[in-house]
């Protein structure tokens, strides 16, 4: 039996055999995971998107932190508050309904100078600040921390609430698409009713039907999206919408046991997206040179908003390319990613003009 | 003149207010210009006065495009007093005052143990567990596209460097808390610590971690060679029985180059040289866990195998002792 670590603090001692004296400090360790995907001939694996997908899945059964943070292997945590930074805007009044908080990208490692502009300045300390005043910054791919809810492709709660022009201009752009999917809207709607409780036999039918289509056949997965809307949600108070009430996660976690790996096992096999609507309306978006920007894009959309939060010691840190060929091959990638996202907007916007 | 009017600007209004009043500027020049320039077409040459038109309106547009997202840029932040107070301090509704926050899943992803040095992603693991976190919240998942051998065992090493760098880092609140770079710090590392022990325990833990490194450092050539003496061993037994069963004694045994972990079995993922069901493209699905209790017990792992047709799963169990040589 394998159990997370206990919810008492766990003192060390002054003994001979530890390196150091660890009298009155807490020496309990989080949980470690090491997954790596199943891989076939013959199957799509969607590169970086695809194992964060199978991240998502496993996790959520091994775990299920109804929030998660995205790094790249070379990045790290430079401030160790930088967790809980981001959790005073989830927890925050109307914290509900914000889908990721970005922190910006810093590097170490560039020449004082800064001659290949490795910081991107204009864009991490102009354009990304720019933006949180309007919907909130794009997800840049790493330094993110998600809500599981919305990476599931949920709608944002009260997402039809008048409050303001901005959520006034979401309305319009929901009623405008839900005229071509009138159909798949109204399922949604009503499987995110099942999910916040009060279920009726219909909707119960139509929740059966409809979530291994979307989500995949695992059933311990399914059970686990309704406990993550739940734990996400801010304290209930004065002014909070669907609040939870204080100290409902101070009970400790359930140990995990064979079944529960047998099945994260399963959820990461090759065969598991087969049919579903995984990267395509939820977790990472599949078929983009940048999954990031385009996963961020579709949260968006839905009338959820994202926060950008600069901090005063940095967040996270990474290594920046030093050489001029490096820079080069970054800037290439990320203009050939723009120009491909581009060109699919006017695509996107074609099919539209032609639906319309 | 003009120069010293926005500086003016600048400093009574501040800096927002007076960013957006130069674009309500420039716009209402632009619009006169833009109406002078149409409203006089130069009748000598039409196709260049045509393709000016052209150009300002493109430059003008695409000028309003980057200027308008900027209008209103925001300043946040946190108080994390506030967080704390509400959520880890005792209340009537948690009276024992542990921590309400919700759980936090790190995801770390690599690809390939060649281009990103599993130094790095071992540093970029002990950061993320000696993160300033409830612990029993905090959980964070590697992913190994190359399902690697190598990025697993150097995974391990960093889970047994762990006991000893994230109760470093908590008392004697390290920053940053990722080995390499705190090492590596230019300034003074004594200032603002308080405790005696500081000092002794920094140099413990340094000489802890470059020992970590090393042993990073010969996890290649410590893999390889273990395989090849299993190879080896494989092979020695295949001929035994050849020469027992008596069929074929020519040829020699096949033996898959297999790599092997530490415990005497198949490495599930990638081997050294791929082979069918162990090569980048094609391989299992592995979960292992190396780190879960806070005991020094056992290192459980499960991994999931093709059978046949059927899917099991297979427990595999080493003991830290054994991971960590």
């Amino acid at each position: 039996m394998l159990s997370p670590p206990t919810s008492e603090p766990l003192m060390g001692s002054s003994d001979d055999a530890n390196i150091i004296d660890t009298t009155d400090i807490d020496i309990r360790l989080p949980m470690l995971v090491y997954m790596s995907r199943e891989k076939r001939p013959g199957y799509d694996h969607n590169k970086k998107a695809g194992a964060m997908n199978a991240l998502v899945r496993t996790s959520a059964i091994m775990s299920n932190g109804p929030f998660m943070l995205n790094l790249d292997c070379d990045h790290y945590i430079f401030n160790s508050n930088a967790l809980r930074e981001a959790m005073c805007f989830f927890m925050d009044r109307g914290g509900d309904r914000i889908c990721y908080v970005q922190f910006p990208q810093r590097f170490e490692g560039v020449d004082p100078n800064d001659r290949y502009a490795n910081h991107n300045t204009v864009f991490f300390d102009v354009n990304m600040r720019a933006l949180d005043g309007l919907q909130g910054p794009v997800y840049v791919g790493t330094g993110c921390v998600f809500r599981r809810m919305a990476l599931y492709g949920f709608d944002p709660p009260r997402a039809r609430d008048h409050g303001g022009c901005w959520s006034f201009c979401c309305c319009c752009c929901s009623r405008e698409k839900s005229k071509m999917k009138t159909l798949k809207k109204s399922q949604r709607g009503a499987e995110v009713a099942a999910l916040a409780g009060g279920m009726s036999d219909e909707d119960e039918d139509v929740e059966a039907v409809m979530l291994p289509k979307q989500y995949g056949s695992s059933v311990i997965f399914a059970a686990s999206i309704a406990v993550a809307d739940y734990q996400g949600r801010p304290l209930a108070d004065k002014g909070v919408h669907n609040g939870r009430p204080a100290g409902a996660l101070t009970v400790p976690r359930e140990p995990l046991d064979t079944s529960l790996v047998a099945e994260a096992i399963n959820v990461i096999s090759c065969f598991y997206e087969d049919k579903t609507e995984w990267g395509s309306r939820v977790g990472w978006i599949y078929g983009s040179v940048t999954e990031d920007v385009v996963t961020g894009y579709r949260m968006h959309n839905r009338g959820w908003r994202s926060i950008y939060c600069v901090t005063k010691r940095d967040a996270f840190r990474g290594t920046a390319p030093i050489n001029l060929t490096d820079r080069l091959h970054q800037v290439c990638f990320l203009s050939r990613a723009s120009v491909s996202k581009s060109l699919t907007f006017q695509h996107s916007l074609m099919n539209h003009l032609v639906v319309l | 003149m003009l120069l010293f009017f926005f500086f003016l600007l600048f400093f009574v209004m501040g800096f927002v207010v007076a960013f957006r009043l130069l674009v309500l500027i420039r716009l209402v020049v632009l619009v006169l210009f833009l109406t002078w320039r149409i409203s006089h077409p130069n009748t000598d040459a039409v196709w260049l006065w045509g393709m000016s038109v052209v150009c300002e309106v493109w430059f003008a547009f695409s000028w309003i495009l980057d200027q308008f997202p900027k209008l209103c840029p925001i300043n946040r932040s946190t108080d994390l007093q506030v967080l704390k107070e509400k959520f880890e301090m005792p209340t009537p509704e948690n009276p024992s005052g542990r921590s309400d926050l919700p759980g936090i899943d790190v995801f770390v992803s690599t690809a390939d143990p060649e281009k990103e040095p599993p130094i790095t992603t071992a540093n970029t693991i002990l950061s993320i567990l000696a993160a300033e976190y409830p612990l029993e919240k905090l959980c964070c998942y590697l992913s190994d596209d190359g399902g690697a051998l190598l990025t697993f065992e150097a995974l391990a090493e960093a889970a047994s460097f762990a006991r000893v760098w994230v109760p470093f880092c908590r008392k004697h609140l390290i920053e940053p808390r990722n080995p390499e770079t705190y090492f590596l710090l230019r300034r003074d590392p004594t200032k603002n610590k308080v405790r005696h022990d500081f000092v002794k325990d920094r140099r413990q833990v340094k000489r802890e971690y470059d020992e970590f490194k090393v042993r990073i450092n010969g996890l290649p050539e410590g893999i390889r060679r273990r395989s090849d003496a299993y190879n080896a061993h494989e092979e020695i037994l295949a001929k035994r029985t050849q020469l027992e069963t008596g069929i074929n004694g020519s040829d020699a045994p096949k033996v898959p180059k297999a790599t092997w972990m530490a415990d005497g079995t198949h490495w599930p993922g990638t081997w050294i040289q791929s082979a069918k069901e162990h090569s980048r493209g094609d391989h299992a699905g592995i979960i292992q866990v190396p780190l879960i209790t806070h005991t020094h017990s056992a290192v459980c792992g499960y991994y999931a195998s093709y059978v046949g047709q059927g899917f099991c799963i297979l427990p595999l169990k080493l003991t830290s002792s054994e991971v960590s040589r």
